[in-house]
Parts: structure tokens; C-alpha cells; sequence
């Protein structure tokens, strides 16, 4: 049987998948700052806001997307159970704010800031004790009051959460798919725009190498020859061992 | 196969084929000889390889995209790809050879395209 303490140790490891490294490093994002923007953008407001907003929308769904991956049936949430009634009574509070339409999603979101603190003060965070999280001995995350919130009512670790992002994203599998079939997932399509600079200050130059530079050009020919290979898993394959290879060249 | 164009000579092009004296007809010419996908996946390192380049790229655009029958291209690209490959293990990486397999696959491709499309149009008459 897990101790306490070991199993706390666990939940606080996050594990960074290779093909999410390889994706960050071909979209010139370090992979903190790419969990921090999907952390940042999954709020309560938009769980429960019916209106579509960029970014936002994708990521307030995957905390959900991953408990019905998982085939789990919705559990009281055990860090709410001292709160049950605040707890009601924001989620009341936040519906009606998602009907305001004099307001705009924005300014909603910010109303709705004071009552996810509110609940945050008062619930056990069971799933989430710490609010940082260290990826390695420089890069931590930081864990939003929403985004914790959203943990507990699932019953969630945000260790969880966040490995099944990144686990979700595969640059090869999404180029591969590009003209043959299917629209992108939640976090896939979240990941993608973060890929294209959402999220992202705005200042921030990317500078490119020669050798970046070359492989840039090399994977657009690639995508393009790849239109005779008919199938999606052997183009994916063929890509993600190209993106891999580059990777590992620029990084050994 | 012959054919005359009306086509409209943008700017850029036109400044560039006055300063470098080429005629848009010779240009275009060499441009088209270029587009072949028997060449293009028959000799992977050659660098005659833009024009069909441009060429795939212009499939990836959807407005174009769209009228293309997949089920077919997935059939005849699957053959294109075996008859090259075959031509290259009985024939030593003898690219002409392959060139010609792959022509000939090409062909029967463009045959059912016609095919499908005439039956496509008969069947509103």
C-alpha cells in the first residue's frame, strides 16, 4: 500500500512524452510555457459557458474530455464535500453570469474570478495541494485557482490532466491527417493554436538556425510527397520518425 | 497535345521575363514539362522536382481539393506506388523504366476519372 507521502511525490512528477517534446520543439514553444497557456486558458466560466471562444473553449474541455476517456462514471467530488452548498450556489451564480448578454465573455470571465476563489478558499485540495509544479529543475507550471477547481470536481490530479495533453498531441498524426481525414480533438486543436501563437506574447521573436531553417523547407517537401502515401499510420510513422530524428539532431 | 491559353501576365512575372528576356511561352513551357509525378517520385533527389512541388501544393488548397475523387486516388496511387517499386526491383534503379510504369498507371487513373465523371453526369439525364 502507497503511503501519503509517496503517493503525493507521484502525483507531483509529470512525465513529458518525447512526441510532446518533439511537437514543442518544432512549434519553437518551450513545453512550460505551453502548459502553462492551456493551464491559464481552462477556466469554470467557460465549462459552463455555451458560447464558443477561442482557446478558452478547447481548454476548459479537456479536464471532461479526459474523465470520459478514462470511462470513469462522475463521483462526488471529495474535495467539495465540506462546501456542497457555497459550492451550488457559485456554480448557480456562474450560470447566470454565462446568460448575461450585455457583458462580454471577457468581462464575464473576470466576474466570475471572486467566486472561484471563494470556493477555492473553502474546499479540501485533495487532488491539489501544491500550486507549482516542477517539470525539471528550472521549468515549473503554475497551477490556476480555476484549473484546481476543476480538478477537484472531477477528482482529478492535474498531473493526470496534463499528461493526457500532452499524450494527446502528435504533430505527425495531425500533419498525416491534414488532407486525409478528420477534425482535430480538443486538445490537439488547443495545442495547434497555441502552435500558431495563441497564448503567446505577441513580442516574442522566433529565430530560426540554418539548420532549422533547412529542415523547415526539408518537412514542407515531405508533407507534399506524402500525398502518395494513402494511409494515415504510415504517414504518420514516416513523419513522426523525420520530426523525431530532427529533434534528437538538434538536441543531443 | 496542343492548346492555346488566354491567360493574364501578372506584374511580377512579366517585369522578370523582360529583365531576364525570356518569353512567358518559353517559361510556361518549361514549367509544364516539369509537372509529372512518374519524374517527381522517381527520382527523389533530382532538382527538377519544383514544378510538381507547386503542383502538389495546389492539391492541398481545399477549393481544389474538393473535386477530387479520393477513392480513386487512393486506388491508383496505391498501384503507382507498387508499379514503381516493382519496376525498380526487376530493373536494377532504372529510373526511365520506373518513369514508365508509372506513366502507364497514370494513365489508366486518368481513364477511370473520365469514366466516373461521364457516369456521374449520366446519371442526372
Amino acid at each position: 500500500m502507497e503511503t501519503n507521502v509517496q503517493s503525493t511525490d507521484n502525483h507531483q512528477l509529470i512525465e513529458i512524452p518525447m512526441e510532446f517534446k518533439v511537437a514543442c520543439f518544432i512549434s519553437k514553444i518551450e513545453v512550460a510555457e505551453a502548459l502553462q497557456i492551456f493551464i491559464n486558458h481552462a477556466t469554470f466560466y467557460d465549462t459552463l459557458s455555451k458560447e464558443y471562444i477561442e482557446g478558452y473553449s478547447e481548454a476548459s474541455g479537456i479536464h471532461e474530455t479526459y474523465v470520459q476517456s478514462k470511462g470513469l462514471t462522475p463521483a462526488p467530488a471529495r474535495g467539495l464535500t465540506g462546501c456542497n452548498e457555497l459550492f451550488v450556489r457559485s456554480l448557480s451564480d456562474v450560470i447566470k453570469l454565462t446568460k448575461d448578454k450585455k457583458n462580454t465573455a471577457e468581462a464575464k470571465r473576470k466576474k466570475s474570478r471572486p467566486i472561484v476563489k471563494t470556493i477555492f478558499k473553502a474546499m479540501k485540495r485533495v487532488h491539489t495541494p501544491s500550486l507549482t509544479i516542477y517539470l525539471d529543475e528550472v521549468a515549473t507550471i503554475h497551477l490556476s485557482e480555476d484549473f484546481c477547481l476543476m480538478c477537484e470536481i472531477q477528482n482529478i490530479y492535474p498531473k493526470e490532466c496534463l499528461e493526457y495533453f500532452m499524450n494527446s498531441i502528435s504533430l505527425a498524426d495531425a500533419h498525416a491527417r491534414r488532407d486525409l481525414e478528420g477534425a482535430a480533438d480538443l486538445p490537439l486543436s488547443l495545442f495547434l493554436k497555441i502552435g500558431s501563437g495563441f497564448g503567446r506574447d505577441p513580442q516574442t521573436k522566433v529565430k530560426l538556425s540554418d539548420i532549422e531553417i533547412d529542415f523547415f523547407a526539408a518537412m514542407n517537401e515531405k508533407l507534399l510527397e506524402l500525398r502518395r502515401v494513402r494511409g494515415v499510420e504510415q504517414r504518420t510513422s514516416i513523419l513522426r520518425e523525420f520530426y523525431r530524428s530532427h529533434y534528437l539532431n538538434m538536441n543531443h | 497535345m496542343k492548346t492555346s491559353m488566354n491567360i493574364n501576365l501578372p506584374e511580377d512575372f512579366t517585369t522578370l521575363c523582360t529583365i531576364y528576356q525570356i518569353n512567358p511561352e518559353t517559361f510556361i513551357q518549361a514549367f509544364i514539362e516539369e509537372v509529372s509525378f512518374p519524374t517527381f517520385y522517381s527520382r527523389p533527389t533530382a532538382t527538377d522536382r519544383w514544378a510538381t512541388f507547386f503542383f502538389l501544393n495546389l492539391l492541398r488548397k481545399v477549393d481544389v481539393s474538393i473535386n477530387i475523387n479520393e477513392e480513386l486516388e487512393d486506388e491508383y496511387l496505391n498501384k503507382f506506388n507498387t508499379a514503381l517499386q516493382s519496376s525498380f526491383d526487376t530493373n536494377g534503379g532504372d529510373e526511365t523504366a520506373a518513369q514508365s510504369a508509372g506513366r502507364r498507371v497514370m494513365k489508366k487513373w486518368m481513364k477511370a476519372v473520365v469514366a466516373e465523371r461521364a457516369r456521374y453526369l449520366t446519371d442526372y439525364l
